[in-house]
């Protein structure tokens, strides 16, 4: 193996990248995700429950990817400019850091008189104890493969620190890509500390076309009674393989709502995860999925209720269409002594053709006797009767499905924050449904008495 | 066999009908026709064909058209879908309407009159649907919830006229839009049908009492027993039925006359 770009063994394909000119404490950790990396196998749809129907991984390899060419940080490929001056650059935008397989591209800024919103590599660097308690921590390397390799691998992303009492207005926009045939590893360091509050929204974006792999690690840390608005657009190429994970200490009374919107990437495994380590904390997590063609959606979703008395509430609509699937995990874990616990989860499926799939599987663990949890799933097509209603007011057939479909996800676009973000989600389930019409996608087969 | 001796032509004609839901023969042969801008009632025992009847005018899928022709101002409407009989002025109120979550009474009205090429200006429209809901006695914030989505009987009633005046159709088939309200609710339901009604608006009304009725006056009654019309005539059949009920008639006509008779 001369030549570090040409092709290597999917076990190979780390070392070759580990990445140079980090301070001491970053390349321990770094070597840490290394031996965790050739530890932990890689997932397998044969053995892994998690992967059980994803079989996709089996045959990706991510040193089928280029390594990353050089690029100058002004130099932004044209998919991420076109991005960054998307709906989402409103006069809300207090930062914004674009990362994508070459690092950071735009470099962030302080948003407050103790509140830091900057490039991964800057932000480390400038307050490096206050990351060394975070990262690898609430994502040990060991935990999976796809967190050992984001945490070998990473070059852009961003550290967020908000500090004790800080309020930040508007929103933090992080942009993270992948082009050109390329991994990325994009790595989000958020730590908020007592009483803080801010609202950060992430873009997992790459171009259609290209195949490239998308690798994200976002690791949140909440202080007590702090308030984070986390809000994640997933807009993806068509060829593009997204490997996600975001996983959140939540301290006592803090709050933390976690958004996310996905509609893009060819297939995708993603991790969102919330650990409620401190007393009487409240978890929204909400988030919506569209899939289309032969999209492929697994999500799979943790509530872990360490301290008692905290609240998680998580709801996930999806619809799919054509020949697109959906597979849905969610485990609620309420460990000993977590009392008082209240934890919901549910999932529903909208199947918008008979080629069209869902597996959703709430599950519950219960290890305290003092607690409220309910799980719940479903999964069916349009309504006949909504169907008829909407047709014998005037409303013509397509439109009608149309109007339903974007009616399921009403109580996901109208949990969004009010104002850009809610419109900017409205918009972009709209435009999926504009081209699932246009694609005939929503034109069922017709019959008149 | 009702043909009427008004001048006014007869808009919708159904003739010898014939529908089955689900291979099972639900009317055998139903014949009425309502001459535009009239008012007729249409009575009978439960499991009748009353509600079918109106399904099949609709045009909904379910319900399969086996024989027979339903004309709306002398046009077939077999074979066509639901919302080209509602761009042509038909509506039915439905007996449950349904709630679609999600979709907000101002957008379901905004899309069924952009639908039936009836757009109106923003302001406008808001307007209209405001005032019909006020004079409906409906809260101005039924606007922004989700259509019928948990409204009690009452209020999902209500709407359905709401929508009816927003609509303006030629011909409105009301079904039970009676039952489940209170004497107040009644009356402000039909006036709210009484006023969209003086624009010519032609009504058949399925109903089992009398007490709409003494609001909105037929100028026809149709009975309806075991999936088609047994007797047809004047205000007098609503007398005739609250006084000695179904039977009377169920045996001129030759049918079983029974308590319970399968929905």
């Amino acid at each position: 193996m001369t030549d570090a770009s040409s092709r290597v063994t999917r076990e190979e394909a780390v070392p070759v990248a580990l990445a140079g000119g980090d301070s001491a404490w970053l390349a321990g950790l770094r070597q840490a995700a290394l031996a965790a990396y050739r530890e932990v196998p890689w997932p397998s749809s044969t053995r892994d429950e998690d992967w059980r129907r994803t079989p996709q991984i089996d045959k990706l390899d991510p040193a089928t990817f280029t390594e990353p060419r050089p690029l100058g940080v002004t130099d932004m490929p044209a998919y991420l400019a076109e991005a960054v001056a998307g709906p989402l650059a409103s006069a809300d935008v207090s930062a914004l850091v674009v990362s994508d397989e070459c690092g950071n591209l735009e470099a962030g800024a302080g948003v407050g008189s103790s509140a830091t919103a900057q490039g991964l590599s800057a932000g480390i660097a400038a307050e490096s104890s206050v990351w060394q308690g975070l990262a690898g921590v609430v994502a040990p390397p060991g935990l999976r493969k796809w967190i050992s390799l984001n945490t070998v691998r990473t070059r852009g992303g961003a550290a967020l620190h908000v500090g004790r009492g800080q309020q930040v207005d508007g929103y933090v926009r992080l942009l993270h890509g992948v082009s050109q045939g390329s991994a990325s590893f994009p790595r989000t360091l958020i730590k908020l500390e007592e009483g803080a509050s801010l609202t950060v929204v992430e873009e997992w974006l790459s171009p259609n076309a290209d195949p490239s792999l998308l690798v994200p690690l976002v690791e949140v840390e909440l202080g007590r009674g702090a308030h984070l608005t986390h809000v994640i657009f997933q807009n993806c190429g068509d060829q593009t393989v997204l490997q996600s994970t975001v996983r959140a200490h939540v301290g006592q009374e803090a709050r933390y709502d976690l958004r996310w919107n996905m509609l893009g990437a060819a297939w995708q495994k993603s991790y969102f995860e919330a650990l409620m380590l401190g007393e009487g904390s409240d978890t929204r997590l909400v988030g919506l999925c569209v899939g289309k063609q032969r999209q492929h959606c697994d999500v799979q979703t943790l509530q872990d209720h360490v301290a008692p008395g905290a609240v998680s509430d998580l709801l996930y609509r999806v619809a799919v269409a054509n020949r697109s699937r959906s597979v849905y995990a969610g485990l609620i874990r309420v460990e000993e002594g977590a009392q008082k616990t209240n934890a919901y989860v549910q999932n529903r499926n909208l199947l918008l053709s008979p080629q069209a799939k869902s597996d959703s599987n709430p599950t519950l663990e219960i290890l305290a006797n003092d607690v409220r949890c309910t799980h719940g799933s479903t999964a069916g097509r349009i309504d006949d009767n909504q169907l008829f209603y909407c047709e014998s007011r005037g409303i013509e057939r397509e439109q009608a499905r149309r109007l339903i479909i974007e009616g399921f996800f009403a109580d996901v676009v109208d949990s969004f924050p009010e104002g850009t973000l809610r419109e900017c989600g409205r918009g972009l389930v709209l435009a999926v449904l504009e081209e699932l019409a246009r694609t005939g996608a929503l034109d069922a087969s017709r019959r008149a008495a | 066999m009702s043909e009427t001796s008004a001048s006014a032509p007869a808009a919708l004609v159904v003739r010898d009908l014939q529908v089955a839901v689900d291979g099972k023969q639900i009317l055998s042969g139903v014949s009425l026709s309502v001459p535009q801008g009239e008012v007729h009632a249409l009575m009978g025992p439960n499991g009748a064909g009353k509600t079918s009847l109106g399904y099949a005018v609709m045009g909904h899928p379910k319900y399969q058209v086996t024989g027979g022709e339903i004309f709306w101002k002398d046009q077939t409407l077999l074979g066509m879908l639901p919302e080209n009989r509602a761009r042509m002025g038909l509506f039915l109120s439905l007996q449950y309407p349904t709630a679609i979550p999600g979709v907000t009474t101002v957008n379901f009205l905004r899309a069924a009159l952009k639908g039936q090429g009836k757009s109106l200006a923003a302001r406008d429209f808001l307007k209209l649907v405001r005032e019909q809901m006020a004079s409906l006695k409906m809260d101005p914030s039924f606007m922004s919830r989700y259509i019928n989505d948990n409204f009690s009987g009452g209020e999902k009633k209500r709407m359905e006229i709401v929508q009816l005046a927003v609509l303006r159709p030629e011909m409105a088939i009301l079904d039970e839009t009676d039952s489940g309200l209170d004497v107040d609710a009644l009356r402000t339901v039909a006036e709210g049908v009484n006023r969209v009604r003086s624009d010519g608006m032609g009504v058949l009304i399925i109903t089992h009492y009398q007490r709409i009725l003494d609001y909105i006056k037929p100028d026809q009654v149709h009975v309806m027993a075991a999936g088609r019309v047994i007797a047809s005539g004047g205000s007098e059949l609503v007398d005739q039925i609250e006084k000695d009920g179904y039977d009377p008639m169920l045996r001129a006509a030759g049918l079983e006359v029974n308590d319970a008779p399968a929905a």
